[in-house]
């Protein structure tokens, strides 16, 4: 509502007061009365008698209760109108304004402008009339209708278009300019348009009558004229601030998951939030300034209507400054706007007509501004940690005992008191790894196992690590919350959970990706965390670190993808965003750009059926899409025919046909593939690059002993060179913890030199470069020299893969001998294995098997190095293979086995004859465990088979099992599915599973722990306790339950569907980290009698897998 | 309309205190009317306006409450950013909040150096016996910063009126002293608003 306004001074009504009869005047000022002045245009109209006057001046009666005139009505004031009884009948005279005048004392009395005489009745027509004139338009409609409703009208709008339209074409260019000339030119347009309008005569002839009418024309103006160029103009404005935006976003997302009370915002505003919160969300769909203003005003009067059920008069509930900042603060963090800088700029500068309501926006916009800076500080985020140690505290003084301590505990956990933490936890109940080494076995009962166990005893307290809070929130997630990351390793030690969620579905890893907690997501990650559980919205923990902008985590994610791959780069969450989709809203540049070169496809759509590149706020990010999508081939999604064209782009001299696929359909321009995409690296190291991996491309030894400054080729010596520190002294690579970070600032200092591990934008590093070159001489000096061996590029590959692909075994061997892990996987899950069959190179096939390279290692499409061979008909190959263990009837994705990629009649003998032999032998375990059981899902025989297997076998083949798998390298020897399903849907089941720790009931420890999947290492306890108590039956009794599980396993496996295995094999991962399948050795036929709970069925079934795929691993390694 | 010679201002107070001192508690009873309750529509206290008219000069003062608490302490700029006034409160009871009010004024006249009229309010009178601020200190402070020092209750609704009735006088004054000099040196400033009712009348007067 544009309020009404005059000066009284002028009113004819209160002249007549003041000057004709200053005797009343004073008298009643004095008395501080209050007086009712009708409006100027009414006041006007009437002659004002002295009756007039007395019936308008209103006094209080002694005991300031009643009210009346000085001509003595009864008056009341209800619903600001003036109430009184004319013709006995009771009329309500509105109130315009009040305004507060000083007496000759400076003592005030109020004056209230009203709207008709008090002691004559209005014209109906008059009333309704007055009514109306005050609301301004509500709709862009109507704002058009106040400017061009008149005569002529029309004319006016179209000259005002032709005004408009060019400005759309000169915006072009409007988002490199300065910010201030963007305001400037807009300003420009404003006052040209109102020029225009102004030349019209009947709007000049409107707004002469008053400044009301002149303030409103100016808004009609604005409005039209921004909603009109609003698109280009506010898309510059965004262009503009995206850096600014950016960071702001950064600290929203962090602070996404803030609650009410964190900001000590009151519950009673909870409905008001919600409504306030659904306008606000429309923001953005205001194209003028004035709209959004207008918008942020009904954001503001939602919150401020009356809450219900409250006592009305209860001042306390009124929105005061102390409520309304935080609640802005909290509306803005959950309203999910993208841009507020710009929205915030845009309705500040952009606002030409400054005249509706201005001071009152210019509080809501200094609000929200001081909202912004306070999310952008970053205070926010110590201000939670506070109020839950204050709320912890708080509770700890009322509640009981038993709570008490485990309050105390987390608010240990997240102040980071080792010491307490670790008090309070008590000795790690498993045992220590160093033990279980000493003994006999890790079942064994003799009295030496005995003794040694004996001497770590198991402690209970009143807390564990699997304590929750309310949130659902185990110790592990507030460490990880609250970057406590000393911690981590502890709670791990005393078996936390690292894959625990919450109620949301978290996990410890998202919530350190969402706060940015670098070194905790590598902890994890170490742990062996999974990194695509989604949260029940969808959510992987890669989703959560792109969400809120923290590159160092993403960068660690995609790390630990190199390492195993087991990340999604695709991943959808329930609105079908992809990462990418989140990275492209908030407008984190360069974690696009990581995110484009780690191949995330930019052609998903997401629910709203928007491209990450249709989400974008401004034009940088479009223009890095457009510029990706025009790029050939390069990254434009991983085609499958693409699986070794990176070994082209590193030019090796011989061209190769692509001979992977059974159907062929090679694209053809590999060449064009090495287009620069990034130079992140300073120009004059990148220079030195090059010239140093031209002089290894030469073979130029003595060149490149210069550009790396070395004297000599023997190794290089002294602890400050940054290759003596090796990945076991760090946590981990990209750790940064105190201790890491001083060792990997000592290695960056150094760099001022090259070092020999260094790496050019594709992370080629030298020995890379060497083993490209075949340089058997350069490859030697540089592992002299502390060359990491097992370094990968951003495709993933390593110098042992570019050996195996040159057929250089001389530098495969050397590799090898040097570390180099043999079974590897690129970008495309070929091993250097995959890459030799491929070449046809026996002898490289022959060095390689020799390091223990799996042989029925799967790539990516799901080809093992057997279908690669048959392929490419290289019979001595094939042979070795054969002998090997490769598995004839292995089927890749496409579910063709090696035997149908030949015709030769040599070779299908070959497979024949293999084929037969294997059936004979009724045994198929020597096949990847996991990749079979998907490749059957519907022959859980074959499973029942492995188990017949392995129960026929005697004891100490068992032994020699349980030995070997205790040296198995799980990152060797277990892989992860690469391919990913959908995941947008929540895994109930996991959110379940992780409930059930919650309600793990401690006093059953015993018990019930065994069967507990949540605790990693419980197979070890299970063991312990049957050492310790020695008891036959107990003993016994353990094992017919876990055998009782088993036997359901396979009615499971039937039904389980595709996505659950996953998580299943998942979940195997993470518990053979623990060498745990002992248990089986003794294990029992299994009984029939049913398993009662889920949760036991379920950490059975992993048990399953396990054996599974460790039996699996044993076949080839000891076949 | 008949030419009168009357101005409209335009001011921005903005309120700066130490949490609990009683801020928000003066303005709304500064604005309270107990005649014409408006706060039963609406729950809104956090931007409020009052009109003055004093001696014939309009003023629309637009009254910034702002929070106090620590934790928003650094936000203040933002608040009195453009700020004519600033109105400064302690609570007699403490000791501290008068500290925070010399680090207000200390602020405010290194920000905004003398184009803002300061007033420093001692709160809750009410709590005499409980006083820990001696008045001779807040007066003889306030005088020395060139701030006029009011005793205040708002509990019993005392020396309010007054404090803001002074305040919009001294800001009358300075943005009087600002056109007079802008007219010599032609700069405006921006945070005063000073509006002529009607641009003939103006023509008509030619000055005030
Ligand atoms: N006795 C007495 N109490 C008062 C007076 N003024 C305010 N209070 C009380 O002081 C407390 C704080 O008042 P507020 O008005 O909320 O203080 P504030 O300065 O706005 O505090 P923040 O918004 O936190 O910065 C309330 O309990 C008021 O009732 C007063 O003049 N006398
Ligand atoms: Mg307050």
């Amino acid at each position: 509502m544009e309020k009404y306004d005059e000066d009284v001074y002028e009113n004819p009504f209160f002249t007549a007061l003041q000057n004709d009869y200053s005797q009343l005047y004073d008298e009643a000022t004095s008395l501080r009365c209050t007086l009712c002045i009708p409006q100027y245009s009414v006041a006007e109209k009437n002659r004002i008698t002295e009756d007039d006057l007395k019936d308008h001046i209103l006094t209080c009666e002694g005991d300031g209760s009643g009210l009346k005139t000085w001509s003595g009505k009864a008056v009341k004031i209800e619903d600001n109108c003036v109430v009184v009884v004319l013709d006995k009948k009771e009329t309500k005279v509105r109130i315009l304004f009040e305004e507060a005048f000083y007496n000759n004392n400076d003592e005030s009395y109020q004056v209230f402008c009203i709207e008709y005489f008090l002691n004559k009745p209005a014209p109906e027509s008059h009333k309704k009339e007055e009514v109306t004139q005050e609301t301004i338009p509500r709709s862009f409609e109507e704002w058009k209708a106040l400017l061009f409703n008149h005569h002529g009208g029309k004319r006016l709008q179209e000259t005002l278009d032709k005004q408009l339209e060019p400005f759309s074409k000169q915006y072009k260019n409007l988002a490199t300019e300065k910010f201030i000339v963007i305001v400037e030119v807009a300003s420009t347009q404003f006052t040209k348009a109102m020029q225009s309008v102004l030349k019209d005569s009947s709007v000049r002839r409107r707004v002469h009558e008053s400044k009301k009418e002149m303030d409103i024309l100016k808004s009609a103006v604005e409005m039209y004229m921004m909603v009109s160029i609003h698109r280009g103009l506010f898309q510059a404005v965004q262009t503009n601030l995206a850096a600014e935006d950016a960071e702001v976003n950064k600290s929203m997302r962090t602070l996404s998951d803030i609650k009410l009370d964190e900001l000590g915002i009151r519950q009673e505003f909870m409905y008001n939030i919600k409504q306030a919160k659904k306008e606000l969300q429309t923001l953005n769909k205001y194209g003028s300034p004035l709209g959004r203003l207008l918008c942020l005003k009904r954001v503001v009067s939602h919150l401020s209507t009356p809450i219900k059920n409250t006592n009305k008069k209860d001042q306390s509930l009124m929105l005061t400054t102390d409520e309304f900042l935080p609640i802005m603060i909290y509306l803005i963090i959950k309203s999910e706007i993208p841009n507020w800088m710009a929205n915030l700029r845009y309705m500040k500068e952009f606002h030409f007509s400054k005249a509706y309501n201005f001071d009152e926006f210019m509080f809501y916009l200094t609000t929200v501004e001081a909202a912004i800076e306070h999310i952008r500080s970053g205070s926010l985020q110590k201000e939670a940690i506070k109020s839950y140690s204050l709320k912890n505290k708080q509770a700890s003084h009322q509640s009981s005992g038993a709570t008490k301590s485990v309050d105390r505990f987390f608010s240990y956990v997240e102040g980071g008191d080792e010491a307490a933490v670790r008090l309070m936890l008590g000795k790690p109940n498993t045992p220590e790894e160093s033990i279980i080494l000493q003994m006999c076995h890790p079942l064994c009962s003799c009295s030496k196992c005995r003794t040694l166990l004996r001497q770590n005893p198991t402690e209970k307290t009143l807390v564990t690590a699997y304590t929750r809070d309310e949130h659902g929130y185990t110790a592990l997630h507030i460490a990880a919350l609250h970057g406590q990351a000393h911690l981590v390793d502890l709670l791990i030690q005393h078996g936390a959970v690292v894959n625990a969620s919450d109620y949301l579905g978290y996990t410890p890893l998202h919530l350190a990706c969402q706060k940015g907690y670098q070194n905790i997501v590598l902890l994890l990650i170490h742990f062996d965390a999974d990194c695509t559980q989604p949260d029940s919205v969808g959510n992987t923990p890669l989703h959560m670190c792109v969400d809120s902008g923290h590159e160092d985590c993403v960068k660690a994610l995609l790390f630990a993808d190199k390492v195993r791959t087991c990340i999604d780069m695709n991943a959808q969450n329930n609105r079908g965003d992809t990462p990418l989709h989140l990275a492209s809203k908030w407008g984190y540049e360069s974690i696009i750009q990581t995110l484009l070169d780690n191949n995330a496809r930019i052609d998903i759509k997401n629910r709203k059926k928007q491209t990450p590149c249709n989400v974008a706020q401004n034009a940088h990010i479009q223009k890095m899409f457009k510029q990706y999508d025009s790029m050939p081939l390069v990254m434009t999604g991983r085609q499958k025919s693409q699986s070794l064209k990176d070994y082209e782009v590193v030019s090796i001299p011989k061209p190769h046909k692509d001979s992977v696929e059974p159907v062929t359909a090679s694209p053809s321009s590999p060449s064009k593939l090495f287009t620069p995409v990034v130079a992140s690296l300073d120009q004059v190291r990148n220079h030195k690059i090059t010239l140093l991996f031209k002089a290894i491309e030469q073979g130029d030894i003595p060149l490149v002993m210069f550009h790396m400054k070395w004297n000599n080729t023997g190794p290089e010596s002294g602890p400050s060179s940054p290759e003596a520190v090796g990945d076991q002294e760090l946590c981990h690579p990209l750790c940064q913890c105190p201790k890491c970070s001083s060792l990997q600032q000592g290695s960056v200092s150094s760099e001022n030199s090259l070092n020999v591990n260094v790496a050019d934008d594709k992370l080629f590093r030298p020995l890379h470069k060497a083993c490209q070159a075949q340089n058997l001489d350069l490859v030697k000096l540089f592992i002299n020299k502390g060359a990491e061996v097992n370094v990968h590029t951003k495709k993933g590959i390593t110098p042992l893969h570019l050996a195996a692909i040159n057929q250089n075994t001389m530098i495969v061997l050397h590799l090898l001998k040097h570390g180099a892990k043999v079974n590897v996987r690129d970008s495309y899950g070929d091993t250097p294995l995959h890459l030799s069959c491929y070449k046809g190179c026996k002898d490289s096939v022959d060095c390689l098997l020799m390091y223990q390279a799996k042989v029925n290692i799967s790539n990516s499409i799901g080809n093992t190095p057997l279908h690669i061979a048959v392929k490419t008909s290289s019979e001595p190959v094939i042979v070795k293979l054969l002998a090997e263990g490769a598995y004839p009837l292995a089927k890749n994705k496409e579910g063709h086995t090696p035997f149908d990629y030949t015709k030769v009649p040599r070779i299908r003998d070959l497979l024949n004859t293999h084929i037969t032999k294997k059936e004979l032998s009724a045994t198929s375990p020597n096949i990847e465990a996991d990749k079979e059981i998907k490749a059957s899902p519907t022959t859980p025989d074959s499973i029942r088979n492995i188990f017949a297997s392995f129960e026929g076998r005697s004891r100490e083949n068992l032994l020699t099992l349980t030995s070997s798998i205790k040296c198995v390298d799980r990152r060797e020897s277990l892989k992860k599915t690469p391919e990913v399903n959908d995941r947008s849907n929540p895994d109930l089941r996991s959110i379940r599973h992780s409930l059930s720790i919650q309600n793990f009931d401690l006093s059953g420890l015993r018990h019930v722990e065994l069967l507990d999947k949540s605790e990693p290492l419980y197979i070890y306890r299970l063991a312990m306790n049957m050492a310790s108590d020695d008891s036959e039956t107990t003993r016994a009794q353990a094992f017919a339950e876990n055998s009782d599980a088993e036997d359901d396993v396979f009615e499971k496996t039937e039904s389980i569907e595709k996505d659950t295995k996953n998580q299943d094999s998942e979940l195997q991962d993470e518990h053979v980290s623990s060498k745990s399948p002992t248990i089986i050795t003794d294990s029992k036929k299994p009984a029939d009698s049913a398993v009662e709970e889920n949760n036991e069925s379920q950490s059975d079934n992993i048990i399953t897998n396990q054996i599974v795929n460790n039996n699996g691993d044993i076949n080839t390694n000891t076949e | 309309m008949a030419d009168s010679g009357g101005r409209n201002f335009s001011f921005k107070c903005v309120l700066l205190g130490e949490g609990c001192v009683g801020k928000t508690s003066l303005v709304l009873r500064y604005v309270e009317n107990k005649f014409n309750d408006k706060h039963i529509t609406t729950l809104q206290a956090s931007f409020l306006t009052k009109k003055l008219n004093i001696g014939g000069k309009r003023v629309n003062l637009s009254i910034w409450d702002t929070a106090g608490q620590e934790r928003f302490h650094a936000l203040g700029p933002i608040y009195y950013r453009d700020s004519n006034g600033a109105i400064l409160v302690y609570d007699i009871t403490d000791e501290d909040s008068f500290q925070k009010v010399k680090n207000w004024v200390k602020e405010l006249r290194k920000m905004l150096g003398n184009d803002i009229c300061l007033c420093i309010a001692g709160n809750k009178i009410d709590l005499e016996k409980e006083r820990h601020v001696s008045v001779a200190d807040a007066e003889a402070y306030a005088a020395s910063v060139g701030a006029k020092h009011f005793h205040t209750s708002a509990k019993l609704n005392k020396g309010i009126e007054e404090m803001f009735l002074d305040l919009s006088k001294g800001m009358i004054e300075k943005a009087g002293q600002d056109n007079n000099r802008n007219q010599k040196d032609s700069t405006n400033r921006k945070s005063v608003v000073v509006v002529d009712d009607d641009p003939s009348a103006q023509q008509k007067t030619g000055c005030c």
